[in-house]
């Protein structure tokens, strides 16, 4: 299969194993940071009681 | 003849924007109905009014665009109009940005187009709702592109591409300044060349400098504003910090979550790692000369958007705002850091082109996982972006009740102004999604629409600029509802029955006209009608400028496909 002008597998001195792993582990990882930030996201408490803040408001500095 | 390849790479290139910048719109376009939330306000059909060119009552801090929103949505429905505008701006963003960096690979190219698009500033500005700066900030790249043929050719095909992207740019007065910056650091050269490029600069930001010059508003702004809107701090690094790492809007509320962490510090210091490690391939790809210019406008950028944060230039900036028409625009210093964003994209893809050519010695499958990283560095540094602007963007219905008292309105005399009550300028419906919004009865309805042109950030209130909003204001407070609004000249009172306030209005004395379960519209007996808030002259002036900003810019649209054709036709040729 040709990816990237060349054929998979060929070329470099990475070892052929580590060299079909890579995408693996680096997809895996993008996803695992993305998904992490999703639920630390939203799953923090506010910085202040939202109760204690004045409802009709443009906006609050950050 | 482009080979398939090469066609498939082109539509890679322009289909990776557009997925972002619809993923980040998703609600808008899953849902029917119209978004209103924070600034983003549409609503069927916007009527032309005076208020549309900037010679109503308040600062025209929405012009030209009101009157080019009324003017579309004569033709396409306002929610339609929505969901094709905003996600098509996003996408202009990247789409401006990886032609920038044209001469890299794909992989360089996709990762600026998709960061163009998600990145910590376009977030938090669509969170606050305001998409009309965001075609500013879109048009930046294009501007620079356009701006650096016309400084090397000079021909009037190449100033009106230059021109037709500073229309688009100069939709909102900060649009216009940011898009103005943009020519003139990309096409600033031969002093003739440059004499044109600041005369239709100039030429296009006639249509809010003439009404702010000529209208009732007042010109200059409440300093106030200053502290409320200038920069805030994300996470543990302070102001500097979150803008270098390309946030820091002043509202906490617009803010994703994962920015509140280190996450913003990481992001700052790759933004300096890639403008570092990026510097040398993206002066061999666009020209030293151009990278140069591009860094100084990002420097600018940065400068005054961190300006009200600094002892002394707080004070400075104070000092413009209370007394420099206009000057009203620096409060909001974040809004400025819009070529930053467009550096710090092009650079991380200088950065992943150097990396990929690093990598591409080690065989493909290394690319590959080069690629697994840099293209979806967005969801990366904001893995949070469409849980941020989700809320805003997720459309509302609209009480059928607005559409009735339109009716009774437009059988009304004429020269009415109608105000909203209770006196506020943020409201939350009953009916809405949840945030707080702008007053959608402003552009709802064919009459002079007087609501309160005062913010409240947090415990602070910044003073609006309308000298007849805060007289209705201030007798408002100290009197029954009728006896002011029969002083401020206003005909009708519409009341959002919804309003945590409503129950406390002292209607006594106002004629009922129309009442549901959201609405109520009353009828000031004994009014008189107000003087004119824009004379002939502020009238005539005004069409002037707005004419001549669209004949310009129509033209220069002109000009600029026939050289584009030309263009494509000695290619082929």
């Amino acid at each position: 299969m040709i990816l990237f002008g060349s054929k998979l597998g060929e070329g470099g001195n990475v070892p052929l194993l580590l060299k079909f792993l890579l995408p693996a582990i680096a997809g895996g990882l993008s996803a695992s940071v993305t998904m992490y930030g999703v639920v630390y996201s939203q799953t923090k408490a506010p910085d202040t009681n939202p109760a204690s803040q004045p409802i009709l408001v443009y906006g609050d500095q950050s | 003849m482009e080979r398939p390849s090469v066609r498939r790479s082109a539509l890679l290139l322009d289909a990776w924007p557009l997925l972002l910048a619809v993923v980040l719109c998703l609600p808008l376009l899953a849902h029917g109905g119209y978004p209103l939330a924070r600034d983003l306000v549409f609503v069927p059909h916007q009527p032309w009014t005076l208020a549309s060119v900037g010679l109503g009552d308040g600062a025209p801090r929405a012009v030209p665009l009101d009157a080019v929103v009324s003017l579309l949505t004569s033709v396409v429905d306002g929610g339609w109009l929505a969901r094709v505008v905003i996600p098509l701006i996003l996408a202009t963003a990247g789409w401006g940005t990886h032609r920038l960096v044209r001469d890299l690979g794909t992989v360089a190219r996709l990762t600026a187009g998709g960061f163009a698009v998600w990145n910590p500033y376009v977030v938090e500005r669509l969170a606050l709702g305001q998409w009309a700066l965001l075609a500013g900030y879109a048009a930046v790249p294009w501007l620079l592109v356009a701006a650096r043929r016309y400084r090397e050719s000079g021909t009037p095909g190449d100033l009106g591409g230059t021109v037709a992207w500073l229309g688009l740019a100069s939709l909102t007065p900060t649009g216009g300044v940011l898009g103005s910056l943009a020519v003139l650091a990309g096409g600033a050269g031969r002093s003739v060349r440059t004499a044109w490029l600041v005369l239709v600069c100039v030429l296009l930001q006639l249509p809010w400098l003439v009404p702010s010059v000529v209208g009732a508003a007042a010109s200059t702004s409440d300093p106030a504003g200053v502290d409320a809107f200038s920069a805030g701090s994300e996470g543990p690094g302070g102001v500097l910090t979150a803008l270098v790492g390309l946030g820091g809007i002043w509202d906490a509320n617009s803010v994703p979550g994962t920015r509140d962490s280190w996450w913003s510090t990481l992001t700052a210091v790759l933004v300096v790692v890639a403008v570092v490690l990026g510097w040398r391939t993206l002066c061999r790809v666009r020209g030293r000369d151009d990278t140069v210019r591009l860094a100084g406008l990002a420097g600018v950028g940065l400068t005054l958007a961190f300006l009200s944060s600094v002892p002394g230039g707080d004070e400075l900036v104070r000092r413009l705002v209370d007394t420099v028409p206009g000057a009203g625009l620096l409060r909001d210093s974040q809004k400025f850091l819009a070529p930053l964003v467009v550096l710090a994209a092009v650079s991380f893809a200088a950065s992943a082109h150097r990396v990929v050519e690093a990598a591409r010695r080690h065989g493909t499958e290394v690319v590959l996982a080069v690629g697994l990283v840099a293209v979806p560095l967005p969801f990366l540094l904001v893995p949070d972006g469409a849980a941020t602007v989700w809320p805003t963007v997720r459309p509302v219905t609209y009480p059928a009740g607005l559409d009735r008292v339109a009716a009774i309105l437009d059988d009304g005399p004429p020269d009415a102004t109608l105000a909203t009550l209770p006196w506020r300028s943020y409201r939350g419906f009953g009916w809405g999604n949840g945030l707080i919004s702008s007053d959608p009865a402003t552009r709802w309805f064919d009459l002079d629409v007087l609501a309160s042109d005062d913010l409240q950030v947090g415990p602070t209130t910044i003073r609006g600029e309308s000298p007849r909003g805060q007289a209705l204001g201030r007798a408002l407070r100290t009197g029954p509802a009728a006896d002011a609004l029969r002083a401020g000249h206003v005909t009708w009172a519409l009341v959002y029955l919804d309003d945590p306030d409503a129950p406390q209005l002292d209607l006594s004395g106002l004629t009922p006209a129309y009442s549901d379960a959201d609405l109520a519209l009353y009828r000031v007996p004994g009014t008189t009608p107000p003087a004119a808030s824009a004379g002939t002259t502020a009238r005539v002036v005004t069409g002037l400028a707005d004419g001549l900003a669209l004949v310009l810019v129509a033209g220069a649209a002109i000009l600029a496909a026939r050289r584009r054709r030309k263009a494509a036709r000695t290619s082929a040729g």
